[in-house]
């Protein structure tokens, strides 16, 4: 990726501390980041070390404390119209969060329609697009509940390119499935980050960050603790703390 | 082990007869099965065998088997009758009113203006209206007539300086003998348009001169004297006819007699006949019906009298009032005259002096003489003369007026109506009467008046619900705070005290406050009280009622809402606000979908209890099924039939509803 670099997501110095009934936790410390038009970014990290917290931050469903976050240019805090950034990044869940009243085809069209103000015909033109690229094409009349996970999760990434966004946030979007699952939704990702989708992912997939990630990020503790190309995170890490997680997770 | 999702699916064993059973036993609706088998025991334990045969016949559609049919319907008819005679009441600029016959008519102005004179009394108004120029007979020797109009008549009776004298059209009037200009014998036409059938009267035939004066007047109302094909005559307003004919009568019945068509008018009225259907007799629907009369009797028929407690008939006027009294017994009169005519029911005769024949039933008559013997009412050379004993008969009813001649009374004599089906133009009103299991048509009202406001406040509670329940979830402190205060304040008022706070404080308070809020409260009240009164005919509390049920269940709703909303997971809301759907979007499309599919059970469940808990509009006097059985328990000391009858309506009605809800519930469920 030798291109001109276009910075498109820039984290400035982010905290973020939670009030809980157990004290203060600091989920975010002093956070920065700068993530290219074009880029593949995959977190990995243990849980609780706040990578959730940072993907959640960038499509501001979580507020930060203090610091500064600039998506595409629009500043985040103050922004005008939360919703306008928000059609920008789309996310994907680890749960699916699929609309369990909906058909797949519904979920699709739905926010298309809402949010977009597309026509009916164009908005459903577009799902079975995505629906084909996702490789369920044969699903859309079905309600989510009658999917596999992998289907689900495939139909939830339909669901946020429907908006043609110009990020995708991925958190842990492989982790709630089946092994044999894992691969059709990496696959799907795989064909996006080749398509040249600025993509942050949280995934401790090893192989889909070193097939289609350009950088890999270690978190712990709220803080970015590691940052390099994928196969030197991997293989030789550099911090103490990235070895010992990775020796606990290989 | 795993081998098992491998074997072909297809190859499943019949079910077993175990299989069968159990799968009947659990596809039985068991709940519906104990509440019938709980119904039908309240019931029979309810009746007694008497009652409980009329139930049954009642559930058969035989309501003429239960008590009785407990209406009184109007039916309206339209009927041909004789104009016999067309007058007028008019008013003057006194407010004095005056019959006027059409025949003294002698001007009519449809829209005239009747002034005061200038030396008029302080009460004088002027009036508009139709103005009508009339002669006016009776006036003061003083005055100077402004016409003589001259008659003819019978003299009926003649005193030393009085002289009755019966007029061609029946009415009789007291002259002087001055008035008189000529008297000779001879025969006085009669008028035919009265009666067909009748004789000229012959006798001492008087001309007289009847001095009158013009009056104007406003007319109040136009009156017919009507008489109907049975001989029945009565009066009517003249605006109730729809329609006048010019016929001609009078030559069919004599054909063989040198006759003149007499010119007559005939009018199409509506009749209201009302009664209860008693039967049928082909197309003819046979309807009792009860009418007030005043009769006149011979005080020397009296044999016995006894002071009773007349009975009014409730099955037909479930209104009216028993009354005091007296029974009469009465001797048989002897009646004679000539006959004029015989149907296979009544007898029409001729008397002497009598412009009118009269009608006598056959069934009523006894030791009936004819000269000459086995004559007919066709014979006319020597007519046939006919007399008979009516026999003896008990009469019951109000006296009116006395004398050692004759005793006038009021009695309301039942009558079988016959009305031909086709001639029914409207069935016009249906009077329920007690409320009962016997009679549940008569609880119509009250379980029409429990199911709109049961509609009505639920939809409006359902309203308050969402609302107060999105503002719980919020998240914005000062709503939130809101419907706290809200729903907690509410949820501890008894229903029925916030009822009467909304009915007695809180809507006369609003209407009464100064400014905007007072302006908006009366707007809307007395929009709300021109809706009542076009639905419901009057005003009440109803809206009231709505009101308050909606806000005392808005307050269950409202935490029935924000359940719902809380139990759908986060992770939903994330979605749809990363889609960029703000949080009203996502409330909408997202959340509220899943959240209702939840919360179906206890909405239903609160539904259920807010028909139960219409109840309690009984303390507002509105008359729903509760109060209606109140009443009629109040009225008829009938306090178990009442209750249980309506416990069960409720119960019916609930049933209902529990299905409705969930047949929604199967319909919205997802797969
Ligand atoms: N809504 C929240 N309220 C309180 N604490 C939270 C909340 N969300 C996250 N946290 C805390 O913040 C820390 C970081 O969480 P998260 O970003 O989800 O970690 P990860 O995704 O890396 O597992 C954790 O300690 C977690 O308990
Ligand atoms: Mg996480």
């Amino acid at each position: 990726m030798a291109e001109e670099k276009t910075p498109i997501i820039e984290i400035r110095h982010i905290h973020k501390r939670f009030h809980t009934p157990r004290g203060i936790v600091h989920a975010l410390n002093d956070v920065s980041l700068t993530v290219h038009a074009g880029e593949v970014v995959t977190i990995i990290g243990p849980s609780g070390s706040g990578k959730s917290t940072l993907l959640r931050c960038i499509n501001r469903l979580e507020t930060f404390d203090s610091g500064s976050i600039v998506v595409d240019g629009i500043p985040l805090r103050g922004a005008k119209n939360i919703n306008l950034i928000r059609t920008e990044v789309g996310m994907v869940f680890q749960s699916f969060n699929l609309f369990p009243h909906k058909t797949v085809l519904e979920n699709i069209t739905l926010a298309q329609r809402v949010v977009r103000k597309r026509k009916k015909d164009e908005a459903i033109e577009k799902a079975r697009y995505l629906l084909q690229k996702v490789g369920i094409a044969d699903k859309e009349d079905v309600y989510p509940s009658q999917l596999s996970g992998g289907q689900q999760q495939r139909a939830a990434i339909a669901r946020a390119l429907a908006m043609d966004p110009k990020i995708m946030l991925f958190d842990e979007p492989t982790s709630a499935l089946d092994p044999e699952m894992i691969n059709e939704v990496l696959d799907v990702m795989k064909a996006l980050a080749k398509e040249g989708m600025t993509m942050v992912v949280v995934s401790h997939e090893m192989g889909f960050a070193r097939a289609a990630s350009d950088r890999t990020i270690f978190m712990d503790a709220g803080q970015i603790v590691e940052e390099n190309t994928p196969d030197v995170l991997f293989d030789s890490p550099q911090t103490e703390r990235a070895r010992i997680f990775l020796s606990k997770i290989l | 082990m795993a081998s098992s999702t491998t074997e072909p699916l297809l190859e499943i064993d019949p079910p077993s007869w175990k299989d069968r059973v159990v799968f009947l036993y659990r596809s039985i609706p068991w709940w519906m099965v104990i509440l019938i088998i709980t119904l039908t025991a309240a019931l029979i334990y309810m009746f007694g065998d008497e009652d409980r045969r009329q139930t049954m016949a009642f559930l058969a559609d035989q309501p003429k088997l239960t008590t009785e049919n407990k209406f009184e319907v109007t039916y309206e008819v339209l009927e041909d009758v004789l104009i016999v005679q067309q007058s007028s009441l008019v008013l003057d600029v006194e407010n004095r009113r005056h019959t006027v016959l059409d025949d003294d008519i002698v001007e009519s102005i449809p829209e005239g203006i009747l002034t005061c004179p200038p030396d008029a009394p302080a009460d004088c108004v002027s009036r508009r209206g139709k103005l009508i120029t009339y002669r006016e007979y009776e006036i003061a020797s003083d005055l100077t007539p402004d016409g003589i109009l001259t008659v003819v008549g019978l003299i009926t009776d003649e005193q030393d300086n009085s002289i009755e004298i019966t007029l061609r059209d029946g009415r009789q009037i007291q002259v002087t003998p001055e008035q008189i200009t000529k008297r000779e014998n001879g025969e006085l036409a009669c008028d035919r348009v009265i009666n067909p059938l009748c004789e000229p009267l012959v006798g001492e035939i008087a001309t007289i001169e009847r001095p009158y004066i013009l009056e104007k007047g406003i007319e109040a109302r136009g009156d017919a004297l009507v008489r109907f094909d049975d001989g029945y005559e009565t009066t009517i307003r003249t605006q109730i006819i729809r329609n006048i004919d010019d016929i001609e009568i009078g030559c069919d019945e004599y054909p063989y007699e040198p006759c003149e068509p007499i010119p007559a008018k005939r009018a199409t009225i509506p009749d209201n006949i009302v009664g209860i259907e008693t039967g049928r007799d082909g197309d003819d629907i046979l309807v009792r019906t009860v009418e007030q009369q005043t009769i006149t009797i011979d005080a020397n028929r009296v044999l016995e009298r006894q002071p009773t407690i007349v009975q009014c008939d409730k099955e037909i006027d479930p209104h009216c009032q028993n009354f005091d009294g007296v029974r009469l017994e009465l001797s048989g009169e002897v009646i004679s005259g000539r006959l004029t005519q015989e149907t296979d029911v009544h007898y029409f005769i001729q008397q002497e002096g009598r412009s009118e024949a009269l009608r006598f039933v056959r069934r009523d008559i006894v030791n009936e003489v004819r000269t000459p013997p086995d004559c007919v009412d066709r014979d006319q050379n020597p007519p046939c003369m006919i007399t008979f004993t009516l026999i003896g008969e008990t009469i019951e009813g109000r006296i009116l007026s006395e004398d050692n001649k004759q005793i006038v009374l009021e009695i309301v004599p039942e009558r079988i109506v016959r009305i031909h089906e086709g001639d029914i133009t409207a069935v016009k009103r249906r009077v329920p009467a007690d409320c009962a299991l016997n009679n549940p048509r008569g609880c119509n009202e009250g379980i029409w008046l429990t199911i709109i406001v049961t509609f009505a406040a639920y939809s409006l509670a359902l309203v308050i619900g969402l609302i107060f329940g999105m503002f719980r979830v919020s998240g914005v402190t000062f709503l939130v705070n809101i419907a706290t205060a809200y729903v907690e304040f509410v949820r501890g008022v008894p229903l029925a005290v916030l009822l009467v706070i909304f009915a007695f404080v809180i809507g006369p308070r609003l209407r009464d406050t100064e400014g905007i809020i007072g302006d908006i409260a009366t707007e809307v009240y007395t929009g709300l009280d021109a809706f009542e009164r076009t639905v419901f005919g009057t005003e009440s509390l109803l809206a009231e009622a709505v009101i308050g049920l909606a806000v005392g269940y808005g307050a269950f709703l409202a935490e029935i809402f924000r359940a719902g909303i809380q139990s759908i997971h986060r992770g939903q809301i994330e979605a749809a606000r990363s889609l960029g759907m703000s949080y009203l979007q996502s409330m909408r499309h997202v959340i509220l979908p899943q959240a209702i599919r939840i919360i179906l059970p206890p909405l239903g469940n609160d539904f259920i209890a807010m028909l139960k808990d219409t109840s309690l509009i009984a303390f507002l006097a509105l008359p729903d099924l509760f109060q209606r059985g109140r009443a009629d328990a109040a009225a008829s000391y009938q306090v178990i039939d009442v209750y249980i009858g309506v416990a069960v309506y409720y119960v019916l009605m609930t049933l209902f509803l529990s299905l409705l809800v969930r047949y929604i519930e199967r319909r919205v469920r997802l797969p």
